[in-house]
């Protein structure tokens, strides 16, 4: 129930519109950051920035014993095989060289991105 | 990845400790947190935005310990009111709201000088805080300027949902008195 449905409160003396148009500009008012997220990062501990290092190591460890115990190679040479045997007999040249240049395209024009965002 | 959840974020930080992920969330709720402790220290800025940095740094250690069972906007605010509260109990400095409305001067200009478009009502809102306890203060902040409810107000100080609508009734009292006092009705 808001204050407004409260007869017992209204007798308090809230002025609940009032209240609502003082704080109208705050609610809507955004603080811009100005470095301050940059100051927030590089005052992260560096503990754990080691810890994330170990995490990703191990995980990468683990990612290559697993791949070479379960014989991971296995699909990837037979994808490969697929792949190429299927590029050299049933693909057409024009379709590819198609879809070749809008790829590249595409790579050019997210690199230009990321690099005006990196200038920014 | 700006598009990326809350839930995600907070997993790659939590698993990976991937900066770039809570360079994300800082991003994200740097305003709110921020704008909530200039509320807290009547718009003192340089120690509101070092409460705020120790909040996400509190945040970044203990990143863990976030259930989802709130918002992370939640969560992140009550950190903030704690490490306001422990700041306050540690200098043991008197009670900003002590001086009932005055001593304020010179960090409401501060304010005034950075927010830009809004300076003068910047500066009449932390005038207006000033004059409630800091309970009161944060109650009324959550609510009318970040449009909290009672119920997640209570999560967030940690205090029981009948607290917050006592320090909300006392507050919105004080205030109409004040504001009708000062003229902001408009009948002076």
């Amino acid at each position: 129930m808001t204050e407004k449905d409260n007869p017992l409160l209204e007798q308090t003396g809230i002025d609940d519109e009032l209240l609502e148009q003082f704080f109208d500009e705050a609610r809507r008012h955004e603080v811009a950051d100005n470095g301050f997220t940059q100051q927030v990062i590089s005052r992260l501990p560096d503990r754990a920035i080691r810890q994330s290092h170990w995490w990703t190591a191990s995980c990468l460890l683990l990612g290559l014993v697993l791949f070479v115990v379960c014989k991971g190679w296995q699909p990837v040479v037979i994808g490969l095989y697929y792949m190429v045997h299927s590029l050299l007999t049933e693909v057409h040249v024009l379709p590819l060289l198609i879809s070749m240049g809008v790829t590249t395209c595409l790579a050019v024009l997210a690199l230009a991105r990321r690099f005006e965002r990196m200038l920014a | 990845m700006e598009s990326l959840s809350d839930i995600s974020l907070v997993t790659q930080v939590a698993v990976f400790r991937n900066r770039r992920a809570f360079d994300q969330l800082v991003r994200r709720y740097q305003s709110p947190v921020r704008k909530f402790l200039l509320g807290l220290t009547h718009g003192n800025e340089a120690l509101s935005d070092d409460l705020a940095q120790d909040t996400f740094l509190k945040a970044y250690e203990h990143i863990t310990q976030f259930r989802c069972m709130s918002s992370f906007k939640t969560w992140l605010f009550r950190i903030a009111y704690r490490v306001f509260y422990d700041y306050k109990r540690r200098a043991a400095l008197a009670p900003p709201s002590a001086p009932e409305g005055t001593a304020v001067g010179h960090t409401l200009d501060t304010i005034a000088v950075c927010s830009g478009s809004v300076e003068g009502t910047a500066a009449d809102i932390h005038r207006a805080l000033a004059i409630l306890k800091d309970e009161e203060r944060a109650c009324i902040t959550l609510q009318m300027v970040d449009g909290y409810q009672m119920d997640e107000i209570a999560q967030m100080l940690s205090m029981p949902v009948n607290t917050v609508k006592s320090h909300l009734r006392r507050g919105k009292e004080k205030l109409t008195v004040y504001l009708k006092q000062n003229g902001y009705d408009g009948k002076r």
